[in-house]
């Protein structure tokens, strides 16, 4: 009994972020990823010694996994819900940007522009070829992110869209969507599927709107570009976060401050997202 | 001299037989394992620190699907990874269950001192969940992969499907 209890504790160190000094290590919203990972290659250059482990898994995973102390720094892309804060009293947040989520299209796709009923109709199922709304007479295939991650619960928020999940994709009432485990592979897929459409973050869809063939669509005649998110006129917008256990100190606290700071700022502003500060 | 000839060549064809045989700097281990979920509301973790044994020690409340080890692997290997079993069913006809994965392996030298290797790409998996029958097709986006060698050894959760209980984890090593 006694091995089995050393056993279990042991285990669950090694899960156990906080003993591995001069590593930082983080996990959570896809769409803060690569924001983080730049800033962690500038902030190596006056910290060599530091090694940074950034994983995925989503807003939900980053929130959770932070406050259970699994890892250092846990990321989000919308804002931390009523229910988290109230389950993990002790997180703290810092904000490092604003993204705006717009929805993608294959490049050779003739729609530019879409209004919130469109949407909500096109991921109900209700319309469910592109020739109803001006496109060209093929079925629309959808293109969701997972229920983990913030920027589906943003979506589906805004356009009243309700999930049930059935081998690999998301049910919304007659519509039928591909999940896809990140945005990277959600922009490859559009990127290969002309009669496809999917949602991203405004950083990560123009990223791939300049090396690839899928474009953005403007919503309700608004453009998702980072000056309507910055200027709230574009409607669909989220708070980029960090998350922490308690106050940070020491390397996480440096590294906190380092990416609010004025350098990592303009890494932010660079990737396609408003910046914080 | 002809003796010291004979020593000279032998020595370089030692030489030419190392180089031969020896692993270049930049090969690593690609150690891959992937797990199902024994109870439906087990939680994954996104990073994991041990070695081989110990990270499977840790994943208790899991069943190991698969694990792997490519040894020796360089940057721009394609890694086919492949299990199945075919079991014979009472009415004649089989059953296919197991893993078939392709895996791109990666470095980025336009990072100064990158201490990090990449993978991506796609597996299927055909197995049983709580009893249902599941054949689950994984994408792998890219994903960093810390160098062992240079820090600790740790394993990154690459993939995850909540409905199916399926994760894939990676590691690159040395050993």
């Amino acid at each position: 009994m006694k091995r089995l209890s050393l056993l279990a504790g042991f285990a669950l160190l090694l899960s156990a972020s906080a003993a591995h000094a001069g590593i930082i290590t983080s996990a959570g919203s896809t769409t803060v990823q690569p924001a983080m990972k730049a800033c962690s290659i500038a902030y190596k250059n006056s910290h060599a010694d530091m090694q940074f482990i950034i994983a995925g898994g989503g807003s939900s995973k980053g929130v959770k996994t932070v406050a259970k102390g699994k890892v250092d720094i846990g990321r989000a892309s919308r804002a931390i819900k009523d229910k988290e804060s109230a389950s993990y009293p002790n997180m703290k947040t810092f904000k490092v940007g604003t993204d705006g989520v717009v929805l993608v299209v294959h490049a050779d796709n003739p729609i530019s522009d879409l209004s919130s009923a469109q949407v909500e109709q096109l991921f109900k199922g209700e319309i469910s070829n592109w020739k109803a709304i001006g496109g060209s007479d093929a079925s629309v295939n959808l293109i969701s992110l997972g229920m983990e991650h913030g920027t589906y619960e943003l979506f589906a928020k805004s356009f009243h869209l309700q999930a049930e999940e059935s081998d690999g994709n998301l049910i919304f009432g007659k519509g039928k969507a591909w999940i896809a485990f990140s945005q990277d592979v959600a922009m490859d897929k559009i990127a290969h599927d002309e009669h496809a459409i999917a949602f991203a973050s405004v950083g990560i869809a123009t990223e791939y709107a300049q090396h690839g063939n899928v474009k953005l669509l403007k919503l309700d005649g608004i453009e998702g570009s980072e000056a309507n998110v910055a200027n709230g006129t574009y409607p669909l917008s989220r708070p980029l976060l960090l998350m922490t256990n308690g106050q940070p100190a020491g390397e996480i606290k440096s590294f906190i401050d380092f990416m609010q700071g004025a350098e990592c700022q303009a890494i932010v502003k660079k990737l396609g997202y408003v910046p914080a500060k | 001299m002809s003796k010291l000839v004979c020593f000279l060549l032998a020595m370089a064809l030692g030489a030419l037989s190392t180089t031969a045989v020896a692993a270049p700097e930049n090969a690593r281990s690609v150690n891959v394992m992937i797990f199902m979920k024994n109870q439906p509301n087990y939680e994954f973790d996104p990073i994991m620190f041990g070695s081989f044994s110990e990270f499977i020690r840790a994943m208790d409340g899991t069943r190991l699907l698969l694990l792997s080890h490519s040894a020796k692997s360089l940057p721009g290997d394609v890694i086919n990874l492949q299990q199945d079993v075919l079991r014979a069913e009472k009415a004649g006809a089989f059953e296919d269950m197991g893993i078939n994965c392709q895996l791109a392996f990666r470095y980025d030298e336009s990072i100064p001192n990158n201490a990090e290797y990449q993978i991506n790409g796609d597996c299927q998996v055909i197995d049983q969940f709580d009893g249902v029958n599941i054949s689950l097709k994984a994408h792998i986006p890219t994903t960093d992969l810390p160098d062992s060698a240079k820090g600790s050894d740790v394993w990154i959760e690459v993939y995850e499907e909540s409905k199916s209980g399926v994760a894939i984890y990676a590691n690159v090593s040395k050993k």
